[in-house]
């Protein structure tokens, strides 16, 4: 008996779609779970049961709109699907809202990775390409938790790079480099800026009220992920707004040609470009691929996504 | 840093009229507002804890002649979960630097265990359970807030849907203000909400609850669903005034005789549907308030 177990019925009748139906059905019996006394489940007597409904299915809603920011295009896939809508809505449960608020969005994130990958495509091929966006923006989500994490936990180091654009110091290309702290890459079957583009019409903050009066037609979503034209998206989390109480994450993105992808992969803190550019020369690559590589590099060194050790 | 609130200091608090709660950097704009005939007397707006991201508007609309009341989402006001020093330091912050003469924010839940944060983690704010036990644990909840904030705090009864617990709505916030010692403030909508959330008249506790505490009152938009016998409200403030929150303010005007404020929650409406009305705040809190206060400020502003 205690109001900590009524906190704990209160929660759930709000987030627990089972026990609220059960709740529905018969409400003394839907609280046996619960350590009450007589009196404190009495309590719950005079709950409207139509407005419990009513406003769950609310709140949902709005946690939604503020989640879909973080996932945009995997949401957009998750709503193309059969009973997707439903499917994403399922995924605000008691769980979800009793994790800590800075891992909330990986959360959901990994449970919307499991629904696509075990959700019905048109083909494999498809299947692995929306996994594989899905991936992409559930890193972004990591990355930005764990800055988050780090900015809020006082670690001084854990923001040192610029927001924006530096230009690369006298000499970079010999300085041994790696990856940039919370710096996500994946490959992708195309570019993820034109995937959003193609399967996102609104702004993200507009996305879920648009996706729930008209979801994304599974066809539409079979011909963009149709494309091929492989591309290395690289992002890094940076605080936009950082207080004592909370910080602002945002993400500065870049697409590159796959080919960086394995140069990236040797950015172990004692390989400099110098020293890629001659290997590649090595294996008889173009004058105009290493010209190319030095301005990738240049442009990852400038927008922090990698940094000279 | 606490600040008693009885009576006789509740009467000290400067009275602000009637005005507005509007969201800052977006339409309509705050400052041009103000300085329209008929425009709100005071500002009053929610947004983040951080200070310094609204310093810059918050002195733009102080300059341009209007009060502010920082309002936020983020306090828990109820419940067992405490709330995070560093928080409560920075509402102190907060208010201090833009001058709110009070600090009010709905008595409910903004987050959960830990997650200290806004409300809109949880959708919206999650009512306070009416019993004896949440009575208690909002009692501490409210003396956390007054240690560190230097300002009179008002508690303000949140939107209810459905209700858990049997005690009276303005029972158990008559009875909060009263062993907190802080003041009141009441939003019409919310309060017609209580009614069809429980079946019961908020006019059924008037006799015994501390009216004189009530230093502010709130009416905002709103839409009903469910059965026509059996509505249910919903906050929405994008939405025109209801009826029924017109008709509860003009019974509760009667009532109040310290009220210091009359705030129309406007976020995101026309200029035209806040000045109109604004207009119609004014001559109801003229025909109808009690407050000698209030009536005189908004004679000199009408």
């Amino acid at each position: 008996m205690s109001f900590a177990e009524q906190e704990r019925a209160l929660l759930d009748l709000l987030f627990d779609a089972t026990l609220r139906e059960r709740f529905v059905a018969q409400r003394e019996q839907a609280l046996t779970g619960y350590d009450l006394s007589a009196a404190e489940r009495a309590d719950f007597a005079g709950v409207r049961t139509d407005a419990l409904e009513l406003d769950a299915k609310l709140r949902v809603d709005l946690i939604l709109q503020r989640m879909c920011r973080a996932l945009p295009v995997s949401f957009s896939i998750a709503s193309s699907l059969s009973d997707g809508l439903d499917q994403l809505r399922a995924l605000i449960d008691s769980a979800y809202v009793r994790t800590s608020a800075g891992d909330r969005a990986t959360h959901l994130g990994r449970q919307l990775r499991a629904k696509l990958t075990g959700a019905c495509f048109a083909s494999t091929l498809e299947q692995a390409a929306a996994v594989a966006v899905c991936d992409a923006e559930l890193s972004m989500v990591l990355t930005a938790a764990s800055l988050r994490h780090a900015l809020l936990s006082a670690e001084p180091a854990a923001n040192t790079a610029s927001a924006g654009e530096t230009a690369p110091g006298a000499g970079w290309e010999d300085a041994p480099l790696v990856i940039a702290a919370h710096v996500s890459i994946a490959v992708l079957s195309q570019s993820y800026t034109a995937i959003k583009r193609a399967l996102c019409p609104v702004a993200d903050a507009e996305l879920w009220p648009r996706l729930c009066a008209t979801p994304l037609p599974a066809a539409r979503r079979s011909q963009t992920l149709a494309h091929e034209s492989p591309r290395l998206l690289v992002v890094r989390a940076h605080a936009s707004d950082l207080s004592r109480c909370e910080v602002t994450i945002d993400h500065r993105m870049l697409e590159l040609s796959p080919g960086f992808a394995p140069l990236l992969g040797q950015l172990n803190g004692k390989t400099s470009l110098s020293s890629l550019q001659r290997e590649l020369t090595r294996a008889g690559a173009a004058e105009r691929v290493c010209q190319g590589v030095r301005a990738g590099f240049r442009e990852l060194l400038g927008q922090g996504m990698i940094a000279t050790r | 840093m606490s600040r008693a609130a009885n009576s006789s200091s509740l009467s000290n608090l400067p009275v602000l009229g009637v005005g507005a709660s509007l969201s800052l950097s977006a339409r309509p704009d705050p400052v041009a507002l103000v300085q329209a005939p008929g425009g709100p007397s005071f500002v009053e707006y929610a947004g983040r804890v951080n200070v310094d991201e609204v310093r810059a508007e918050v002195d733009k609309i102080r300059a341009a002649g209007a009060s502010v009341l920082f309002h936020p989402s983020y306090i828990n006001f109820c419940g067992s979960y405490q709330n995070s020093t560093a928080w409560l330091e920075e509402t102190a912050r907060h208010v201090a630097a833009v001058q709110s003469p009070w600090f009010a924010q709905d008595c409910a839940y903004c987050f959960w265990n830990e997650s200290h944060g806004y409300s809109s983690q949880l959708g919206y704010f999650i009512p306070p359970i009416l019993t004896e036990a949440s009575l208690a644990y909002a009692l501490q909840r409210v003396r956390e807030v007054q240690r560190v904030v230097p300002v009179p705090v008002a508690i303000e009864p949140p939107p209810l849907a459905f209700v858990v617990g049997t005690l009276p709505l303005l029972t158990f916030f008559g009875r909060l203000a009263e062993a907190a010692d802080c003041a009141i403030l009441l939003d019409v909508g919310h309060l017609v909400s209580y009614e069809m959330a429980s079946g019961r008249r908020v006019r059924e506790c008037l006799a015994q609850f501390p009216r004189e505490r009530v230093i502010e009152v709130h009416i905002a938009g709103g839409r009903l669903e469910g059965e026509t016998n059996a509505p249910i409200y919903i906050d929405e403030h994008e939405r025109d005034v209801l009826p029924q929150a017109w008709a509860m303010l003009e019974e509760l005007l009667p009532e109040l005789p310290n009220l210091r404020a009359v705030c129309f929650e406007c976020e995101g409406a026309s200029v035209g549907r806040v000045l109109g009305t604004l207009a119609r705040l004014r001559r109801t809190v003229l025909a109808k308030s009690v407050s000698p206060d209030l009536v005189r400020k908004v004679e000199l502003t009408a």
